[in-house]
């Protein structure tokens, strides 16, 4: 076994983070290689330092700063209010009532009146459904 | 998936997430900038959290990108020792120095931290994830959105050069 295969191996066995020996034929490399028993050695202390190096913990003056913490929210668009909703819902009943009003027609007539009707209708819930996707969201406004 | 919420997340992962910015930045005031950041980030992402992935897994993909993106904007001043670098270590002689010699003394642990933050930011996250956060293979490969053969090469290179930086500390010190 040539010391860089040696060596990589080596690494691969630390990565394991178990403590089985060396197999036998690394274990017959380093009797005949000083350079990598040494390395093996170092390497090996250097992997249980660094698993004993202590947690450092945050004060408990900035865990109660976190938990103050402001949160700056996703800007609420400058564009946005309550009246469009209003207004859609307020379309959305409308279509509703003319449908009802449309079943006291005769047969004939409520294809021409309710076809229209149901597609603007749909149009209008599946622009309500988008709008998330492509609703602004300009503006500069945060809440807590 | 019920119980997630800020408060209970900044309870259970403040501390380890403040760990990890600390090992990755190697001190304090960036290690609290940062970790105010991830919350910060956390609390405004959190409505969006699907739990496609594991919450922890997200908190640490947050934090790594925070302390990721911190070290390239300081990179200019800061001392992080790249691959060219590592060649001028090369020059160390392993058989001057005693491998048992080392970790004995705390000044010597500080001094491995600090080596640790100056690796290239990929290998100090590795290294960071692997033995401090205590995450394996798998989990830093999600984490980090890399194949495990590129997790594995920069932990074996990122333990390469620590080795070599405290061999060359030792070698000053003779």
């Amino acid at each position: 076994m040539i010391c860089t295969e040696y060596r990589k191996q080596l690494h691969e066995l630390l990565d394991k983070k178990s403590d089985e020996p060396l197999p036998t034929i690394m274990d017959a490399h380093i009797k005949s290689c000083q350079r990598c028993s040494d390395y093996t050695t170092f390497m090996l202390s250097l992997h249980r330092e660094l698993f004993r190096v202590p947690a450092i913990k945050p004060s408990v003056d900035f865990i109660e700063q976190l938990k103050s913490l402001e949160i700056p929210r996703e800007p609420i668009p400058l564009t946005y209010s309550w009246k469009p909703d209003v207004r859609r819902a307020a379309v959305f009943m409308s279509f509703a009532v003319l449908l009802l009003i449309s079943q006291l027609l005769p047969t004939n007539l409520k294809i021409f009146i309710d076809l229209p009707i149901l597609t603007i209708g749909l149009a209008l819930w599946i622009s309500t459904m988008l709008k998330p996707f492509f609703f602004t969201k300009s503006g500069n406004a945060t809440a807590r | 998936m019920t119980d997630i919420n800020f408060q209970n997340i900044i309870d259970t992962f403040a501390a380890q997430v403040y760990n990890h910015t600390y090992r990755m930045l190697g001190n304090r005031e960036d290690a609290e900038e940062a970790t105010q950041d991830v919350f910060v980030k956390i609390a405004k992402g959190l409505g969006n959290f699907r739990g496609d992935a594991k919450l922890s897994t997200w908190i640490w993909r947050i934090t790594t990108n925070v302390c990721l993106t911190r070290i390239n904007k300081k990179s200019v001043k800061t001392t992080t020792l790249y691959d060219d670098e590592l060649e001028i270590l090369n020059d160390v002689d392993d058989n001057q120095v005693n491998p048992e010699r080392y970790f004995i003394i705390e000044e010597e642990r500080e001094q491995l931290i600090q080596f640790i933050s100056k690796l290239n930011p990929r290998e100090s996250a590795v290294i960071t994830m692997f033995y401090f956060d205590g995450l394996d293979y798998n989990e830093i490969s999600n984490i980090l959105d890399l194949p495990k053969g590129s997790v594995a090469t920069a932990l074996h290179r990122g333990r390469e050069k620590l080795r070599k930086l405290l061999l060359q500390e030792e070698g000053k010190e003779i």
